[in-house]
């Protein structure tokens, strides 16, 4: 929750909501993230470890991982290609905003992926 | 972990609490009619804090009767018609009151923002308690009629003996509908979760800035943030009501669903603080807020993770699904 709240948080800013808030303020959320980062690849891979049998064949569980790795990517990406500058950019470029938006939709569906595994196969 | 309360007990805080939503409806109500006679923004402001913080209180009357009613099944002198019909008109004017307390919400944040109460806004709320006045004061009087054998005689007829119809909306069918389909409970609680990313996200970085941690940015430039808030938890709300309503059993008689349910009021209460908490919105980039803000913040970043905490536990301390 505090990974992906704080993702969407950042994306929703990028796509002009919030337009008050300097993106530099925002650099240190990232700090955050990684924290909560390793903090579910621990205890992600200590549930995984209880039940691998069941999850590592199942496809869901895979498209689920894929969608969290693809989630960090545009992560990586846009701290690289927004935050980058010690200078506050005025507009945000067309294609920031389409990572932003992205990176709303890969992290919404690595939720929803990881809440249905509760309930699918 | 130690039982909070039995049934009996929620049924007993039913009884202690479930004029609440009635009076209090009627006193945000009165304050609004008077703020327009006198012209009065401020009191205008209040009674929308009123209207917002009765919006809260009804939770725990809501969730409460569900004991109630699960104490009282089966036993004699008791209408189980008139509890049915209570609990649909109970149903009906909750949601009524939580769009009130929803809109109050938005107009008070408008109110911060520019200055002065919007007035299509004003209006809706004005309209939406005039309703919900009547809806709730409905459900309360079938509620009497449940055991007040001096009214009805432990038989149900309704306020001047009229039937109460169909129910515009059936806790019994909404309990189907979750229930027969094997979508609804996992969509809801897919929603249930993208919900709480959204409102946590809000919580996270308007009460990081009181904190401190995050001060970079000007209190106002977050407060922008607030209704992604509040909307989170709308869609956490309509799908709770869903789970709630579905298996409701699973949640009065668990321990974990009681603490949750303070820890959220609570909650409320610091989020309408957050709303139109004065010394911080003068709050500009870098600066440090007083103690009352960080306090304030740190406040709401451990109800909200207890909010959270408790969720995530309710089949593990207790025995939802």
């Amino acid at each position: 929750m505090v990974l992906v709240g704080s993702a969407l948080m950042i994306d929703l800013r990028l796509l002009g909501f919030g337009r008050g808030i300097p993106l530099s303020s925002l650099e240190r959320l990232f700090r955050v993230m990684w924290g909560a980062f390793w903090l579910n690849l621990l205890t992600g891979t200590m549930l995984f470890i209880a039940d691998a049998s069941k999850r590592g064949t199942q496809p869901l569980f895979l498209i689920k991982l894929t969608l969290v790795a693809s989630g960090i990517a545009t992560i990586i990406l846009l701290r690289r290609r927004v935050f980058d500058g010690t200078k506050e950019p005025l507009v945000i470029s067309g294609a920031a905003k389409r990572l932003a938006f992205t990176s709303l939709l890969v992290w919404s569906a690595a939720v929803t992926a990881g809440r249905l595994l509760a309930y699918v196969g | 972990m130690p039982e909070l309360a039995n049934p009996a007990d929620l049924a007993h805080v039913h009884l202690l609490i479930n004029h609440f939503p009635t009076i209090g409806m009627i006193l945000g109500l009165g304050l609004l009619l008077l703020s327009f006679l006198r012209k009065n923004d401020h009191l205008k402001k209040v009674s929308l804090e009123v209207l917002f913080l009765i919006a809260l209180a009804t939770m725990p009357v809501y969730v409460s009767g569900q004991a109630a009613a699960e104490t009282l099944k089966g036993q004699t002198g008791v209408s189980a018609e008139a509890i049915i019909a209570h609990n649909d008109a109970a149903l009906a004017s909750f949601i009524m009151m939580e769009i009130t307390g929803f809109v109050a919400w938005l107009l008070l944040w408008r109110m911060r923002r520019i200055g002065w109460p919007t007035t299509g806004l004003t209006y809706t709320v004005l309209v939406l308690s005039v309703m919900t006045v009547a809806s709730v004061a409905r459900a309360a009087n079938i509620g009497g009629d449940i055991r007040h054998p001096e009214i009805a005689g432990g038989q149900y007829a309704g306020l001047f003996g009229q039937s109460s119809g169909t129910p515009l909306i059936s806790a019994a069918a909404i309990k189907d509908f979750v229930l027969q389909h094997p979508f609804v409970w996992p969509t809801c609680e897919t929603l249930h979760f993208l919900g709480m990313s959204l409102m946590f996200g809000v919580l996270l970085i308007v009460n990081l800035r009181l904190v401190g941690w995050l001060r970079g940015m000007s209190f106002a430039s977050v407060h922008r943030l607030l209704p992604f808030g509040l909307m989170g938890f709308g869609i956490n709300f309509i799908t709770g009501m869903f789970f709630f309503i579905a298996a409701s059993e699973q949640y009065t008689q668990n321990v974990a669903f009681h603490y949750k349910v303070i820890l959220l009021i609570l909650a409320g209460v610091n989020y309408l603080v957050l709303t139109v908490y004065d010394e911080a919105w003068a709050l500009p980039a870098s600066a440090e807020a007083p103690l009352s803000g960080k306090l304030l913040g740190a406040s709401a970043l451990v109800l909200s993770i207890g909010v959270m905490y408790f969720g995530r536990m309710l089949p593990f301390i207790g025995n939802a699904f």
